[in-house]
C-alpha cells in the first residue's frame, strides 16, 4: 500500500515510470471489468488505454479513497459510455436491425473467451437448477419475470410473507453455492 | 432510488437477464456507488487472470505513449490559450480605459470642449489677420520709403540738368 501511495504521488508529479508501475499492477483488473461490457478484445484494449489515460489525468483529484474501487468505477463508467456511443452511432445510421448490429459489434471474435463465458453462465444456471424447487421458482419469477411478492404469492397460493422469506433464503443459498462453484471453475 | 442486489448483478454479469433489464441496470450503475461496489466485488481473481492472458505485450508502453502525446497536445492548447488570453487582455485593457474615461466624464468634457476649441481657432484666425495687416503695413511703409528715395534722386537729377 505504501508503494502504491508512492507511485500515485510520483505519477501526480508527472513521473511516467511511476504511472507505468500503476498500469502494470492494475491492467488485468481494469481489462477484466471492461470485458464484462465489451466483448471485442481490440475495442476492450482501446477502452482500457482510455481508462488509464483518464486515471492519469484525474489523479490530482484522487482523495485517498480506495484506489482499486476508484479506478474500477472509472473503468465501468468508461465502458458504459462506449456502449452508449456505439448504440447511438448505429441508431443514427439506422441500418437494418439495430439490435443485431449492436450485438455484432460487441461479440467477441475470440472463441476462447466465448467458451469461458459460456462455462460460467452454464455453471450459474446449474447452481440455480440444483436449488430446491421452492427457492428456484421464487428466484426465477422475481428476477427473470419481474413479478412482485404479491403476484408470486397469488400464483404459489401462499402468504406474501412466505414469499419474502423464501426469497431471502434463496438468495443466501444461491450466493453460497455460486461461491463454491466459482472456486472450482 | 431502487438498488439492485448481489444476485441481480450476478445474473447481469453472466448475461442471464433480458436486454431491456440489462440496459436499465447499466444506466443505474453509471451513477450509483452502492451498486458499483456490488458489481466490482463480483470481479474475481480468475477473471483478472484470464484478462491478463489477453492483453497485448505492448499495452503499458502504448498507455505511456498516449500520456506523452496527451501532454504535448495539452501544452499546444496552453499556447493557443495564452495567445487568446493575450489578445483578450489587450481588448479588456482598452475597454477598461474607455470605461474609466467615460465614468470620469472625459467624453462629456470633450463635448463641452469642442465649442471652446473652435472659438479659440477663430481667435487664432483673427490673430493671423493682425499679423498680415502688420506685414502689409511694413510692406507699404517700405515701398513709400523707396518711393521717397526715388523721388529725391529724381529731384537731384532735374537740378543737375538745369
Amino acid at each position: 500500500m505504501e508503494r502504491e501511495s508512492l507511485l500515485i504521488k510520483e505519477s501526480i508529479k508527472g513521473d511516467e515510470k511511476a504511472f507505468a508501475g500503476i498500469v502494470n499492477n492494475y491492467k488485468n483488473y481494469i481489462f477484466a471489468i471492461i470485458l464484462n461490457f465489451i466483448k471485442d478484445y481490440g475495442e476492450a484494449e482501446n477502452v482500457a488505454q482510455e481508462v488509464f489515460f483518464q486515471i492519469y489525468t484525474s489523479l490530482p483529484n484522487y482523495n485517498n479513497e480506495n484506489f482499486k474501487a476508484w479506478i474500477g468505477k472509472i473503468a465501468a463508467n468508461k465502458s458504459i459510455d462506449w456502449i452508449r456511443k456505439k448504440k447511438a452511432k448505429y441508431r443514427e445510421e439506422a441500418v437494418g436491425n439495430t439490435v443485431d448490429l449492436i450485438d455484432g459489434t460487441m461479440m467477441d471474435n475470440n472463441p476462447e473467451t466465448l467458451i469461458v463465458q459460456k462455462e460460467r453462465k452454464e455453471a450459474l444456471s446449474n447452481v440455480l437448477n440444483d436449488m430446491p424447487e421452492i427457492y428456484k421458482v421464487v428466484i426465477e419469477k422475481f428476477y427473470f419475470h419481474d413479478k412482485s411478492y404479491e403476484i408470486i404469492a397469488q400464483e404459489e397460493d401462499v402468504p406474501v410473507k412466505t414469499i419474502a422469506s423464501r426469497l431471502y433464503r434463496a438468495k443466501i443459498i444461491l450466493k453460497e453455492k455460486w461461491r463454491e462453484e466459482n472456486e472450482t471453475l | 432510488m431502487k438498488h439492485y442486489d448481489y444476485i441481480e448483478w450476478l445474473f447481469y454479469k453472466n448475461s442471464m437477464l433480458s436486454q431491456e433489464k440489462s440496459e436499465e441496470m447499466e444506466r443505474h450503475l453509471y451513477g450509483c456507488n452502492t451498486c458499483m461496489e456490488i458489481f466490482l466485488s463480483l470481479i474475481d481473481g480468475k477473471e483478472e487472470q484470464n484478462a491478463g492472458e489477453i492483453i497485448s505485450d505492448d499495452f503499458i508502453s502504448n498507455v505511456i505513449s498516449d500520456i506523452s502525446k496527451g501532454k504535448q497536445e495539452k501544452s499546444k492548447i496552453k499556447h493557443t490559450k495564452k495567445a487568446f488570453y493575450y489578445q483578450f487582455g489587450y481588448y479588456a485593457a482598452v475597454a477598461s480605459v474607455t470605461i474609466i474615461l467615460t465614468l470620469g466624464g472625459f467624453y462629456v468634457n470633450l463635448v463641452d470642449a469642442v465649442p471652446r476649441i473652435s472659438a479659440s481657432i477663430e481667435l487664432t484666425e483673427n490673430n493671423s489677420n493682425r499679423i498680415s495687416d502688420f506685414s502689409n503695413k511694413i510692406v507699404d511703409s517700405a515701398s513709400s520709403f523707396l518711393l521717397s528715395i526715388e523721388n529725391t534722386e529724381n529731384n537731384w537729377r532735374e537740378n543737375d540738368e538745369r
